[in-house]
């Protein structure tokens, strides 16, 4: 066991997930030999770059891959093995103990149905109850209670998100939420106001997340850890301070320098040549083709995660200048 | 120095259809941009910062000549441009969109698609010039000859983006406006383009305008910068003020809802460390509040705010629309 973070039981435990998509030329790999640990209560954040496998994760977790994907490995959700579960056992798990907050709430009510009702689907009577009615005003649902013949299209992104999340969270109160880029489209404002719903359900009910994003600023405000993703691999997993005091990879390391808020104003960001296209290919390390630290052995092989410090960092180089 | 680019008093209303079956006795009206003002100088970087239906990309389309303004003007180099512009006035001003994949013909090379502004501008003698001309630029942004064979399928999403301002570069602007120039980019590729950016603003020596909702890379394009709340200017001025200790409520509200890794932050994250006077979201664009748009969210408002609309006024180095400015 290398990743687990706490000495707690973990909620979830995610071993060597591989998930393929059928493509033209036969299967591509999307996420390659992830492995991680969620405990209880806590927020893990899944950043990278589009293409990267962040959501191929969540999708697999829920067990929702398309037809014709494949996955492999072993996912332990409170004590289950939830890749193991056949569909119709997988159903008293999803949504109930295990949620998902997509990136479009949009595509996830029905466009011809009142939100209101909607909401009493999942709520029910609860919907009547007076703590109930109390947190979904303090979330800034008001204006649904109010509303109650109003369709989606009538609410903004903001109000259709927190609703969604409302959904997720207070429907079942489940153990584990997975956030795909929940507040991608929303504004700046709705962004901090969404992210702070969330810390607060956190604090309120101790459920755990995942939260998946392509932003580094977000994920360090709202998470305890953090995986950095490139190519369809973990490459780094850490406590966020650990992650910026100390990046480890030298695709970590890449991401924090090309942040704007990390950089001092007079000098250039540095800027990491290439493209991560065809990065999920490569039999070795993904990120090789761009690293300033490759080694012959990078592109042969992917190297085995090793704790570094508070960190788990799958890296040639890494290892090599610890003396591993 | 004198402004290269001038607006004065940029106005677009957009009238909204009634809806079927009935008839309305006054059509809506969406005020898109209202009175909206600014100057740009040569070798300057505005940046226009704004949420949704803030008005930002109706402007940018009226800097392009894409719509026509209900009212204002719109000045480069002392010509008046109007919304129905001669070939040489669209040189001027060139756009460069959001996304730079819907930009390209993806069944032709990026060869076809540089050359095409020289032939439609008549730029370059022959066939071999404008070559010369598509190759010195992609060179300037950073490629090389062999991007051009290739289909806008077969490259890379940061080098699209710098094909796409080449294109824009080729027919010699004098104002680019760019369109939320790295929203669709990776991190490790947005660095690249801003890099680009910084560089060609002192090299062609052209008035920019960025409009992005990206505070960080705003900081670090622009020398100036204006805050847009619901078609109007709230805010303007020198950018390392606007964007780090600005006057007006609604920017301040703007830049705390910025997330900000802290790197110092041991324990989990709270609900407590995020802004808790971020409040209220953007209301809808066809019924913006009376007087101060902003007073609804604003905790500072009061009875003037709700009744009149705050005109801008000079506050030291900014340009403020606020009847209680911090």
């Amino acid at each position: 066991m290398t990743n687990a973070s706490t000495a707690e039981e973990p909620l979830l435990r995610v071993r060597d997930l591989d998930v393929g998509y059928r493509g033209p030329f036969g299967p591509v790999p999307a996420v390659r030999g992830v492995c991680f640990d969620v405990a209880p209560g806590e927020i893990l954040g899944l950043v990278g770059e589009s293409g990267s496998g962040k959501s191929s994760v969540c999708t697999a977790l829920m067990g929702l891959l398309p037809d014709g994907a494949t996955r492999t490995g072993g996912i332990e959700f409170q004590g289950e093995d939830l890749a193991a579960m056949r569909e119709r056992d997988l159903r008293r798990v999803r949504g109930r103990r295990l949620a998902l907050v997509p990136q479009q709430p949009m595509t996830s009510l029905a466009p011809t149905t009142p939100v209101l009702r909607q909401l009493r689907w999942y709520l029910g009577d609860r919907l009547d109850d007076v703590e109930v009615r109390e947190t979904l005003i303090g979330i800034g649902l008001g204006p649904v209670l109010d509303r109650p013949r109003d369709l989606p299209g009538s609410f903004s992104g903001g109000q259709l998100q927190r609703v969604v999340i409302a959904i997720a969270v207070l429907a079942h109160e489940p153990a584990l939420l997975l956030a795909d880029e929940p507040t991608t489209t929303l504004d700046a404002t709705v962004q901090a106001q969404v992210l702070r719903l969330l810390l607060t359900l956190r604090d309120k009910l101790g459920l755990a997340m995942v939260y998946v994003s392509h932003d580094l600023a977000v994920v360090s405000t709202i998470c305890d850890r953090v995986g950095v993703m490139y190519g369809g691999r973990l490459v780094e997993t850490a406590p966020v301070r650990e992650l910026f005091a100390a990046p480890r990879h030298p695709y970590t390391r890449a991401l924090i320098a090309a942040m704007p808020a990390t950089t001092p104003a007079d000098r250039p960001l540095r800027a990491v040549e290439g493209s991560a296209e065809g990065a999920n290919l490569l039999p070795g390390c993904p990120f090789a083709p761009r690293c300033p630290h490759v080694a012959d052995v990078c592109r042969e092989r992917m190297p085995a995660a090793v704790r570094h410090g508070a960190a788990d960092v799958r890296c040639h180089w890494v290892d090599r200048e610890a003396g591993r | 120095m004198s402004a290269l680019l001038s607006v004065d008093g940029l106005t677009r209303r957009f009238a909204l259809p009634g809806s079927f079956g009935r008839r309305r006795a006054e059509p809506r009206i969406v005020p898109a941009a209202e009175d909206v003002s600014f100057a740009v100088a040569a070798g300057e970087v505005l940046a226009v910062v704004g949420e949704s239906g803030s008005g930002k990309t109706t402007v940018a389309r009226l800097l392009a000549g894409l719509d026509t303004a209900t009212s204002g003007t719109v000045t480069v180099a002392g010509r008046v441009l109007s919304g129905d512009r001669t070939p040489a006035d669209q040189r001027l001003v060139q756009l460069v969109t959001q996304n730079p994949r819907a930009a390209f013909n993806r069944r032709r090379t990026l060869r076809h698609a540089l050359h095409q502004p020289l032939r439609v501008h008549g730029l370059g003698a022959d066939r071999a010039e404008r070559d010369e001309l598509v190759l010195a630029m992609v060179e300037r942004v950073g490629l090389s000859a062999d991007h051009l064979d290739r289909l806008p399928g077969e490259v890379s999403g940061g080098e699209l983006a710098r094909l796409v301002l080449a294109r824009a570069l080729l027919v010699r602007p004098r104002v680019l406006v760019l369109d939320e120039p790295t929203a669709s980019l990776d991190a490790s590729v947005k660095a690249t383009v801003v890099n680009l950016l910084l560089r060609l603003r002192t090299e062609l020596d052209l008035a920019i305008v960025v409009i992005t909702h990206e505070i960080d890379i705003a900081r670090r394009l622009a020398d100036r910068a204006a805050v847009m709340y619901l078609g109007r200017i709230v805010e303007s001025g020198p950018a390392e003020r606007v964007l780090s200790n600005p006057r007006h409520p609604y920017p301040r509200m703007l830049l705390a809802s910025v997330p900000v890794p802290d790197p110092q932050r041991t324990g989990r994250a709270s609900a407590a460390a995020l802004g808790a006077g971020i409040v209220g979201e953007v209301p809808s664009v066809t019924a913006p509040p009376p007087g101060c748009a902003y007073h609804p969210r604003c905790p500072f408002a009061t009875e003037v705010c709700a009744g009149h609309r705050p005109p801008i006024e000079s506050l030291g180095e900014v340009d403020v629309a606020c009847h209680h400015p911090r």
